[in-house]
């Protein structure tokens, strides 16, 4: 009975083949019904499923194929031409079949039916003449038919036969494959990469070594351990053909049903990805074929009217890229519709209607992988239900990949999937973090940024207790790796550099700090699979090239469970600032540096000349620091004294001293600073301090930097009170002189 | 009635043993990674050819306060799961009847009851046999309570 089991257990392996190829065949056929060494691969297949079914003694199969066949039979012998009915019921036939053999396979016994009615069509297709028959006559036809179809299959078996042979010659080198399930091959993969690791730790022994023999035989070892590994990555990549080959039934079925025409090309089907991952795109695709012919194509009628071929072209392309393949789905449809897709958003409360208006074809397109987004407000049993394009984006992102849609109206969808080669491998940036090494998944940074940790404008700010950096013209939240994890805290360095792995989490864009970026290095994952499956914070570990073990973070669990997105939720970051608008009037602005404050600005026009006195040319008059100037003596001052902000004192020891010189009441001024350092042309319009600050009028945000504008009046007129009572004035407590 | 083996180890002053059949090998000296957020009693992750398994330390899961469990891994497949167990001195395989098991004291709770399967009397004092299906259980779902009073076990002289 076991000999039985593992002949049957072959039997339905082949006969799965020989149906999945069967619906490629049929379609092909549709196509090109005069081809006839296709007529010729579909008869013989059906031909070995009815011979080996027999074989089983699964009754149901066999009359049923019988039935395809006589009528094939009929078809190859040119007695009758293949029409839309007929290769319609061929293949309903041929999924009834697959449906026998999905249950014989779990059940071992066929399953109870009764294709009465389809034995009869196909019959009935075979025998045209006897069609005209009434319905009384149709019984003693199928009665009959056995015997006559018989006698097609026999005048037909010696030429099958020599066909047969032909193909045994041509074939005679060829070894036959070997199925092997794919828990040996992981098996064996994990293997060989331990391989790699053991190679690894000898390698150094070897350098240091003088014994040849040793030596050459470590490197024999090397070379075959990577040929190793080459190999057995090879035999995890399966070409995409096999996924594909379902598609010219489903393109079919589903344009039938939407009656739309469609001619489905596939290009670059021997593009080969690891084999797991080619399970996971096999359903993102199906829903973006559907899409496709569902929303994008037009009907026939208004393909026409638009001055379209009537047959709409779907190209299905797959290529290698830079280590990634790339899966284009492309339409010659009618595109996204973007002022629908507006508008149902606007209906499904995703955005404001005045959101919507400015929106860009980029982001309206981002919507439709929001969830629940639908823009047909009928459900057919294709698409409309609103699931679909974000589990599609999940699928993909959850495999490493990226999803990208673009869509010009009248022109067509473009749809492109960036999916790595493999699972198993990941590219990785190896960071360090309270002293350990951590992995983050390199596809899910966006950026790196360095800052220093204790420069005054390093860029961060305190946003409602979420710290923030800013990066270039906004806000981005900021978690540290070493608080996540509860790692100790580096020792205090001043010039510490940190780095920010800028990551998207969900659409928020977030930072995680670290203390160290090492190196990139693609990595073989290992589940940490039941044990520590409580730690959502590690997506897997690896085993690095000296044996040790390395956790590989897991963005999101870090992200989900710092909170961040609560707490950005009830403060949301408000990033208007970063719009300038272009309208705004402009002004120069000179920036400088005074001890204490780094940027600082005066309005250009304020300013009559910038120079640079010698330390020695500064006089005392009185309690006033005077400089002999265009023949009158200036007051100096020292805006440091003045200004929030400012170090105090009177202490500058540079030898040449910059001055900024300005008028104030027919009065000239010289104002000392540190270094002058920029001319920029900012907006005119001053941000208010929330809290008045001495000094300054307000601010401007510049690039990512904020700048301070100096109150010259206040200043001066504090200049003034101190020069008058001979004191620095109690009020403005600004400066007290020892 | 046919006699268990098991693998003897001490941990402290106290005399430990969990069966042989369970054992995979005895290593010194793996090196071993914290995973941050993991209870005291898992020391980390360790590698075993290409393996990956908890490092459990037996001296924190059952609050010995004078373990070092520094010294070797006994690295045992449970029920297909596999664990390493971190433990300071490796003795020697012994037989023992089942029957004379001596189960432990009632009083013991939480995890300390649920890690101890019972005790074997020894001339030298006792040998306490660890569940060790319940310790893997522990390793990988760690909600379990705190380990609670072992203190109250007879020691070996």
């Amino acid at each position: 009975m076991e000999n039985h089991d593992d002949i049957l257990a072959e039997f339905i392996l082949e006969a799965r083949e020989i149906i999945d190829q069967l619906d490629v065949d049929f379609v092909r056929f549709e196509e090109n019904p005069n081809d006839p060494s296709l007529v010729g691969n579909i008869f013989r297949g059906l031909h070995t499923l009815k011979g080996s079914s027999g074989f089983f003694s699964l009754k149901r199969f066999e009359t049923l194929s019988h039935a395809g066949e006589s009528l094939l039979g009929k078809i190859r012998a040119g007695q009758i031409t293949l029409d839309l009915a007929k290769s319609s019921n061929l293949l309903k036939m041929n999924d009834v079949l697959r449906q026998i053999i999905e249950h014989v396979e779990s059940h071992h016994v066929e399953p109870a039916g009764n294709d009465q009615e389809l034995i009869n069509s196909l019959m009935g297709m075979a025998n045209p003449d006897s069609q005209d028959a009434n319905s009384s006559g149709q019984r003693e036809n199928i009665v009959e038919a056995p015997a006559h179809s018989i006698d097609v299959a026999e005048s037909i078996e010696p030429q099958d036969l020599s066909e047969l042979e032909v193909n045994n010659t041509l074939g005679q080198g060829v070894v036959v494959p070997i199925k092997v399930t794919p828990d040996i091959l992981d098996k064996l993969m994990n293997i060989a990469s331990e391989m790699v690791l053991a190679r690894n730790r000898l390698l150094p022994f070897s350098q240091q070594s003088t014994d040849k023999l040793f030596t050459s035989a470590v490197r024999s070892i090397d070379m075959l351990t990577l040929e190793l590994q080459e190999r057995m990555m090879k035999m995890r990549m399966q070409p995409i053909f096999h996924i594909w080959a379902k598609f010219p039934r489903l393109v079919r079925d589903v344009s039938l049903e939407c009656h739309k025409k469609v001619r489905l090309l596939q290009e670059g089907s021997e593009t080969e990805l690891d084999r797991v991952l080619l399970d996971s795109i096999r359903d993102p695709l199906i829903h973006l074929i559907r899409n496709s012919i569902d929303h994008s194509i037009e009907s026939p009628a208004m393909r026409l009217e638009k001055g379209k071929s009537e047959v709409a072209d779907l190209i299905l392309r797959a290529a290698h890229q830079n280590g990634m393949v790339i899966i284009e789905v492309i339409d010659d449809g009618a595109g996204v519709d973007y002022a629908r897709v507006r508008q149902r958003a606007i209906a499904n409360g995703l955005i404001s209607s005045e959101n919507a208006n400015t929106l860009s074809q980029k982001e309206l397109i981002n919507l439709i992988f929001l969830p629940g987004f639908s823009t047909t407000d009928k459900v057919t049993n294709l698409s409309g239900r609103g699931v679909g394009m974000d589990v599609v984006k999940n699928n993909i992102e959850n495999i490493g990949g990226s999803i990208d849609i673009t869509s010009i109206p009248n022109q067509g969808t473009h749809v492109k999937l960036k999916i790595p080669l493999t699972l198993a491998i990941l590219p990785t940036l190896f960071v360090q973090s309270g002293g350990e090494i951590f992995l983050i998944p390199q596809n899910r940074i966006l950026e790196l940024v360095r800052f220093t940790a204790n420069a005054p404008n390093n860029g961060v700010e305190d946003f409602y207790g979420t710290p923030t950096y800013r990066l270039r013209d906004r806000l981005i939240p900021l978690l540290f790796l070493n608080e996540q994890l509860n790692l100790p805290q580096p020792p205090p360095n001043p010039k510490q550099k940190l780095f920010v792995a800028v990551l998207n989490f969900n659409g928020t864009i977030f930072g995680l700090v670290v203390e160290a970026v090492l190196n990139i290095q693609d990595v073989v994952i290992k589940p940490l699979g039941e044990l520590l499956r409580d730690l959502s914070k590690f997506a897997g570990a690896t085993i690095m090239g000296n044996g040790d073990v390395a956790l590989i973070l897991d963005v999101d669990g870090i992200a989900r469970q710092s909170g961040l997105v609560e707490r950005l939720d009830r403060n949301p970051i408000r990033q208007e600032e970063k719009y300038i608008p272009v309208v705004e009037e402009m002004v120069s602005i000179l920036l400088f540096e005074i001890p204490g404050l780094y940027k600082i600005a005066l309005p250009l026009d304020s300013i009559d000349h910038i120079v640079k006195f010698d330390a020695a040319q500064i006089q005392k008059n009185g309690n006033r620091e005077v400089v002999y100037f265009n023949d009158q003596l200036m007051n100096l001052v020292r805006l440091n004294n003045y200004v929030s902000g400012g170090v105090k004192g009177n202490d500058q020891n540079a030898l040449r001293v910059p001055v900024l010189i300005c008028r104030y009441r027919n009065g000239l001024y010289g104002l000392m600073v540190k270094q002058v350092t920029d001319i920029i042309e900012v907006p005119a319009k001053l941000h208010e301090l929330a809290t008045p600050q001495k000094g300054l009028s307000g601010s401007i945000i510049y690039k990512d930097q904020v700048i301070n504008v100096l109150d010259l009046e206040e200043v001066l007129i504090m200049h003034n009170i101190q020069e008058e009572s001979g004191e620095y004035p109690q009020v403005i407590d600004v400066y007290s002189p020892h | 009635m046919m006699e268990h083996p098991f693998l003897t180890f001490s941990v402290g002053s106290y005399l430990l043993g969990v069966p042989a059949d369970e054992l995979i090998e005895v290593n010194r000296n793996l090196k071993c990674t914290k995973v941050p957020g993991s209870p005291k009693m898992i020391r980390g992750i360790l590698n075993l050819r290409g393996l990956l398994m908890p490092a459990i330390d037996i001296g924190a899961y059952l609050d010995i306060p004078d373990a070092k469990s520094e010294s070797f891994c006994i690295i045992l497949n449970v029920q297909g799961n596999h664990i390493a167990l971190m433990v300071d001195s490796i003795g020697d395989i012994n037989t023992f009847n089942p029957d004379e098991l001596v189960l432990p004291p009632s009083h013991l709770l939480g995890q300390s009851h649920e890690a101890i399967l019972g005790a074997y009397r020894l001339n030298e004092g006792l040998l306490i046999i660890l569940d060790t299906s319940a310790i893997s259980r522990n390793a990988q779902n760690h909600n379990g309570t705190e380990p609670i009073g072992f203190q109250s076990l007879p020691v070996l002289s």
